[in-house]
């Protein structure tokens, strides 16, 4: 599941890369594979559709009381756009929200074997819902501090509900000078290559208008990606106690 | 049944005049889709009604007050008139939660039926014209 805490930090493209990314490390395997699953959770600001306009080969559709997903060139993906229409807004009350995270989650038939699931951003209904059920969560930030508090929320929320962090990636980290090809960071250098400590940072991104232009998407290190999502930190709850106590006794706590 | 308001009299034109256009090639393409289902309409307002329905062999109509329900539409008499007159699509009354799409079993809402009765309205909304031209 890719979280934030923040929006407009890049989740909806990077759940997509991942999602083509996980597709692409499929060809070389022998025989049909099977898709890779898209789970647009970001209930009232929906915009995965808009990346597979022109090539969806089956439209969403729904069979007694199960969704069927859309397909498109090996993804299969659920939004509420697809029900609702891009052009209004939705405007539920707070158990619908989980209800439809549920249902988009449950009684989707599914046919992939990895699921990405696109979180909206905060630690509101839809994450509430369908976190505890992740096996990972990747949490995408930018270079600022508001963003980096709101991700350690994201990161206190997997410690809460006990699911295990892949890592950070770190979207807008720098940009490259189109007349020179320098890189350079837009932000001030910030000093929290430190700040999440044992949490790896999976990939530090640039600023690319192509992808905000949609017609790039990010260069995802896949094998860094699979080698955490295999070997993922699982927070402990307590945490923060232990190491508080730990500070009050002078490191004395065995 | 409630007694008569104009959504009840309005609701049974519908489905007396169904017929005449069922026959239509828009209205053949899934019409049993919905068959066996029991759906509790509940049109609230001043005008409103509680009208239980099923469709059958792709018709709509009444149910027995005893056949349990499978899902509950409920809307205001404003809503229902507006997805009438087309001056609301269904999709647009779904999202701004004017009209609400429950499973009778647990009152929860149900994303399936949502899709199905969105596209529906959407797909037949020429039907629809014709057919509500004639109430």
């Amino acid at each position: 599941m890719v979280i934030s805490g923040k929006g407009g930090v890049g989740k909806t493209t990077i759940s997509v890369a991942l999602a083509l990314g996980l597709r692409d490390r499929r060809r070389d395997q022998d025989g049909p594979q099977p898709p890779v699953g898209l789970l647009d959770a970001d209930l009232t600001g929906s915009n995965i559709p808009a990346f597979f306009d022109g090539h969806v080969t089956q439209e969403m559709d729904a069979e007694g009381d199960d969704l069927i997903p859309a397909v498109s060139e090996g993804i299969e993906f659920v939004s509420m756009e697809q029900i609702t229409d891009a052009r209004n807004p939705v405007l539920w009350a707070g158990d619908a929200y989980r209800d439809a995270a549920d249902q988009f989650f449950e009684r989707t038939r599914w046919t992939a074997d990895h699921l990405v699931v696109d979180a909206p951003p905060g630690t509101g209904n839809e994450p509430q819902e369908l976190l505890p059920r992740a096996d990972r969560a990747i949490v995408v930030t930018m270079p600022s501090d508001l963003a980096h508090d709101n991700a350690d929320q994201a990161l206190e929320m997997c410690r809460e509900v006990e699911t295990p962090v892949a890592g950070m990636i770190q979207n807008f980290d720098h940009t490259t000078c189109p007349s020179c090809g320098e890189q350079y960071r837009i932000w001030p250098d910030d000093d929290d290559d430190d700040r999440w400590e044992d949490i790896p940072v999976l990939a530090r991104l640039p600023m690319d208008p192509a992808v905000a232009e949609r017609s790039a998407l990010p260069d995802l290190p896949m094998d860094v990606i699979m080698d955490a999502i295999r070997n993922p930190v699982t927070l402990k709850k307590g945490r923060h106690l232990r190491s508080k106590a730990l500070k009050m006794l002078g490191g004395k706590l065995g | 049944m409630t007694d008569e308001t104009y959504v009840t009299r309005i609701v049974k034109k519908l489905i007396r005049y169904q017929d005449t256009l069922m026959d239509e090639p828009e209205a053949k393409v899934r019409a049993r889709e919905g068959d066996g289902r029991v759906t509790l309409l509940r049109v609230t307002g001043e005008n409103g009604a509680d009208l239980l329905l099923k469709a059958e062999d792709g018709r709509v109509g009444y149910a027995d007050e005893r056949q349990p329900k499978d899902h509950i539409i409920k809307c205001s008499e404003d809503t229902f008139l507006n997805l009438l007159t087309r001056e609301m699509s269904m999709r647009e009354a779904i999202a701004r939660n004017h009209l609400v799409i429950e499973d009778a079993r647990d009152g929860r809402i149900n994303l399936a039926e949502m899709k199905k009765w969105g596209d529906a309205f959407n797909n037949l909304s020429g039907l629809l014209d014709r057919l509500t031209n004639r109430l």
